[in-house]
């Protein structure tokens, strides 16, 4: 992540100078508000939206966090990663309270494989309904890491950081919550032909 | 993907959620959102700024109190509800307006904790009740000791320090804060500054403190 203009120190990292805005924003500095709202508040609303489907749900979920930063930001340590991971692991603790509970997720049967192209002959709209319908519908364990990997593009270490989990669990994750939308994904199709 | 192209499937998922994060990519949360923190940041803003202009105002009264307890100065006016028990006159400051907090030295603020208050009788100190619980709660009826004192109201007194050992004497220290100090803390006043009451234990340290509202003056 690029450092912040305004703050630009060669001799400081980029987490260094994210760490000083957010002790001036402690201190009641509205540039500093800015500064972090600019950056962070995007990507965090995105990540809510995709993860919630609803937009007023995303708005709280913004609203929160900040709010949270602003009265007490103490939890952040510069040293163990980026501001922006810290703030999507805010965000996931926000949503998954809002989620209603999932049981058993980690239980599900193994997907079997698509063969055909479940995208075929479907204009733009229609896959982008399609695709959206069936994340909507993946656990939220798997919604997350596609929310986070495919849709916000995070590398497989930041969102592994983000999810508190092994590389490899987001690796093993990814791969099944990509088959289990290619299965819905199928079935949603034939249901709909 | 284009339309009726036919591919890999998992090829075509990866496309298909490009797609969508493109589609939802310039989403972003209304205005009245950062309205809404953005009134949070100037409320913390304040708060800080109000509790830095009563703890400055808290340190420049002991110095005055250090100041004025160490030169032997003559006492303005005594306060006769300040101690309990006894005949007690505790000190009183008449030093003008507090400054800004910059002018305020350390060794003048050891010096005032450290020196033993002007009376040596022991005794207890206990902000003062009301005497007549019909005059109600905090009003002060006026005293002869000083026609500043005539007309004013006492307001309730905010007690902190509370772990610190009772203190065997104390002293009221008269001080002013700005206006806009005072209003933070939903006292108005009339003028630039606002006087408030600081009691200080022996050992130098604040215990309590009250604001005092000027009435306005009658005319018979």
């Amino acid at each position: 992540m690029a450092p912040f203009k305004s703050e630009s120190n060669p001799s400081e990292t980029g987490q260094e100078q994210e760490a000083k805005v957010l002790k001036r924003l402690q201190a009641g500095d509205e540039r500093a508000f800015e500064t972090l709202y600019e950056r962070h508040m995007p990507p965090v609303y995105r990540y809510a939206l995709r993860m919630t489907g609803s937009p007023a749900d995303a708005d709280d979920v913004v609203q929160e966090l900040f709010l949270a930063l602003i009265r007490d930001a103490r939890g952040y340590d510069p040293a163990r990663g980026e501001l922006r991971s810290y703030l999507y692991g805010m965000a996931r603790r926000l949503i998954l309270r809002r989620l209603p509970a999932e049981t058993a997720t980690e239980e599900e049967p193994p997907e079997p494989g698509v063969k055909d192209d479940p995208f075929e002959r479907l204009d733009l709209e229609q896959r982008l309904g399609l695709v959206r319908m069936a994340v909507a519908a993946l656990p939220a364990t798997y919604r997350e890491v596609v929310a986070l990997c495919d849709l916000e593009e995070l590398s497989y270490e930041d969102a592994a950081t983000t999810l508190g989990c092994a590389v490899g669990t987001v690796r093993s994750r990814l791969h099944r919550a990509r088959a289990m939308l290619l299965n819905r994904m199928e079935r949603r199709k034939c249901g709909t032909a | 993907m284009r339309n009726g192209m036919k591919g890999n499937p998992e090829e075509s998922l990866l496309r298909a959620l490009a797609e969508l994060a493109d589609e939802t990519g310039l989403g972003m949360a209304p205005e009245r959102v950062r309205q809404r923190l953005r009134y949070e940041v100037r409320a913390k803003a304040h708060r800080r700024w109000a509790i830095a202009g009563l703890a400055a105002a808290a340190v420049l009264s002991a110095i005055v109190f250090g100041i004025t307890t160490r030169s032997g100065l003559s006492v303005a006016s005594p306060h006769p509800q300040a101690v309990a028990q006894g005949n007690r006159a505790p000190v009183t400051s008449t030093a003008p307006p507090a400054p800004v907090a910059s002018a305020v030295h350390k060794p003048e603020l050891q010096a005032a904790v450290r020196t033993p208050a002007a009376n040596p009788e022991p005794g207890s100190a206990r902000l003062p009740l009301p005497s007549n619980p019909k005059r109600g709660k905090g009003i002060r009826p006026p005293t002869a000791a000083g026609d500043w004192r005539r007309g004013e109201v006492v307001l309730s007194p905010w007690y902190f320090n509370t772990a610190l050992p009772p203190s065997a004497r104390s002293v009221m220290v008269r001080s002013e804060v700005d206006a806009r100090t005072a209003m933070r803390f939903g006292v108005v006043s009339a003028g630039g500054t606002a006087p408030v009451e600081i009691l200080f234990g022996e050992d130098g340290l604040p215990r309590a403190m009250r604001f005092v509202r000027r009435l306005p003056v009658q005319q018979n």
